[in-house]
């Protein structure tokens, strides 16, 4: 944050800061404080919770349930984070610089339109969709299958273990892909035009353009976006929720959905609060890593 | 001659080589957007329609009982209704407590700003399993479970640790011989605030309240463990309840109901966000 050079002295302002602060220490610190208390304690909701120490973390790392959740939030991860930065880099770049500049300008924001459409539907109702062309019996992929004469390949997509993850993969695929796109095309158009230029002078081709101007001009979009989907994805509830609840067996179980299992499903608050706080020591060593890197950009910037 | 011959050839080659790009982004957006299509087409049938001749064929005459139906089952105007008083609530409320938070921190540099911040980036990355059963088990023992108001507290609690953050780095680049103008003027505070701050804010305001709204709308979380009885609910939880062992038309109805509302509003929304980012590229 830059100061504002001003001549009068600054009183009278944390008043304004009071109300924001108070709910946030209500909703957020708080209620964070007491989860990670109740991590250390044995309690079904009702009556007092009894101390237990460490015992929670210890039965965490020995639990394969714990394990096959953290592997399943990875695998999750190429899904929701990885995979799309790396498509929207590569289509933001085909969009911007073959179909808006020698095509058309309206055609490219038309389908950065269309990309996006999937990624502004509540999650949830991007799950029941999903489940609906997954259905076995009259589902569109199956019945695609069977028009195409390939019976054989037809799964119950969400109901075997072999292929739930990666059916859950997809529609996290169809929800993403559309949002780094857009915010990549953006950052491109904010490029100076003198750069691309002095490229055209040089006679620069499409790599060396891509990595002397494009991927460094919106390296700071690319890494904030890429980082808040890794925070983002490590805490996906909702469609699993709706599709798999988890399953089947553990095929689908998120750190997430074992945290919600334990606090509502098996009245084990203790260990689902230690889950929690396991995931949140995940999330927030991203989110550090995150600031660090854009404070150094942000220093960069200043030079 | 030669050379121009040579030159044809290759702008022939390298236009066809962008219609079949073309071509092919085209197949891609068809795909994106084919399981929208198929669930508002299947919406319109009959489920005997459905059954002779598939997802993907367009209905042999319009049927709108799937979605008269699911609408019935699900009570959706009054899931409706629901949705939109929490979101726009909500949307409403993050978006000044996140304007008063940030003209504290960002003008008036209020003493011990940097942990303040930090602090609401922490609430902001914090996931949100790490905070509800805290919460859920309050609101029981008080009373407070199973109601929109304290509901609506928790998303402007949220939602107003990004827009602390936010905000804070757009008002930390506000002219500052406005806010001395001011001061001249004898403007208290909040006359400031009101008066000068946020009326040169408005885009970025609306902004906000945009994603809050869309954000808040799309939540099925937060809403699912505090929100228990079907007269309060919203409607992604409300689509996902109708989910049940029911025929692939009526099923299709229920997402259509779900999907419409966001297409909407992300169509109305839209115009707010270009404003928005218009404004941020002009300075």
């Amino acid at each position: 944050m830059k100061q504002n050079r001003r001549s009068s002295p600054r009183k009278g302002y944390f008043v304004f800061l009071l109300p924001g602060l108070a709910l946030f220490l209500l909703v957020v610190i708080g209620p964070f404080l007491v989860n990670l208390g109740l991590s250390f304690t044995r309690w079904q909701g009702i009556g007092a919770p009894l101390w237990v120490g460490l015992a929670n973390y210890r039965r965490a790392l020995g639990d394969e349930l714990f394990w096959t959740a953290l592997r399943n939030n990875l695998a999750l991860l190429l899904a929701v984070a990885l995979i799309p930065t790396l498509v929207g880099l590569l289509l933001s770049v085909f969009l911007f610089e073959t179909v808006a500049r020698k095509i058309a300008p309206g055609a490219a924001d038309f389908l950065i339109a269309g990309f996006g459409l999937s990624h502004i539907l509540p999650l949830a109702v991007a799950g029941v969709v999903w489940k609906w062309i997954f259905q076995p019996d009259w589902g569109a992929v199956n019945w695609a299958l069977n028009q195409a004469g390939l019976a054989g390949l037809a799964l119950d997509w969400l109901g075997s273990s072999d292929s739930a993850l990666g059916s859950v993969m997809a529609m996290f695929l169809w929800v993403q892909v559309g949002c780094p796109l857009a915010l990549f095309y953006a950052a491109q158009r904010r490029i100076h035009p003198d750069l691309w230029a002095a490229a055209a002078l040089e006679g620069a081709a499409w790599p060396r353009r891509f990595y002397s101007i494009t991927l460094p001009q919106i390296r700071p979009v690319v890494f904030a976006a890429l980082l808040a989907a890794l925070v983002w994805g490590m805490g996906v509830f909702d469609p699993l929720f709706v599709m798999t609840r988890g399953g089947p067996g553990t095929a689908t179980l998120t750190l997430s959905y074992y945290a919600y299992q334990n606090f509502f499903e098996k009245a084990d608050v203790g260990y689902g609060a230690a889950l929690a706080t396991l995931l949140a020591a995940a999330v927030l060593s991203l989110g550090l890593l995150s600031i660090r890197i854009l404070r150094r950009d942000a220093s960069d910037h200043a030079r | 001659m030669l050379l121009t011959m040579r030159d044809d050839a290759r702008g022939a080659r390298r236009a066809l080589a962008r219609i079949s790009l073309m071509i092919l982004l085209a197949l891609l957006l068809v795909g994106m957007l084919l399981p929208l299509a198929m669930i508002g087409v299947n919406a319109l049938k009959t489920e005997d329609d459905y059954r002779r001749n598939g997802p993907l064929a367009l209905p042999e005459s319009l049927d709108l009982s799937a979605l008269r139906h699911a609408s019935q089952s699900m009570e959706y105007p009054l899931k409706l209704k629901n949705s939109l008083v929490i979101s726009a609530a909500a949307a409403a409320l993050g978006t000044a407590l996140s304007l008063c938070n940030a003209y504290a921190l960002a003008i008036g540099q209020v003493r011990g700003r940097w942990l303040f911040l930090a602090a609401f980036l922490l609430g902001l990355v914090l996931p949100r399993e790490a905070l509800v059963f805290p919460l859920y088990h309050a609101f029981r023992a008080v009373g407070l479970y199973d109601r929109s108001a304290p509901l609506i507290l928790v998303f402007a609690a949220l939602h107003s640790t990004f827009g602390a953050c936010l905000l804070s780095w757009a008002l930390s680049r506000f002219p500052p011989d406005l806010l001395d103008a001011a001061d001249l003027d004898g403007c208290t505070r909040l006359q400031t605030l009101t008066r000068v701050v946020a009326p040169a804010m408005l885009p970025v305001l609306a902004a906000l309240f945009a994603f809050f709204f869309l954000w808040t709308w799309n939540d099925f979380f937060v809403s699912l463990i505090f929100l228990y009885s079907n007269a309060r609910q919203t409607v992604p939880l409300a689509v996902v309840r109708a989910d049940q062992g029911t025929t692939m038309t009526l099923l299709s109805a229920v997402a259509a109901l779900g999907i419409a509302p966001a297409v909407v509003f992300a169509f109305l929304f839209q115009r707010t966000l270009t404003r928005a980012r218009m404004m941020e590229e002009e300075k």
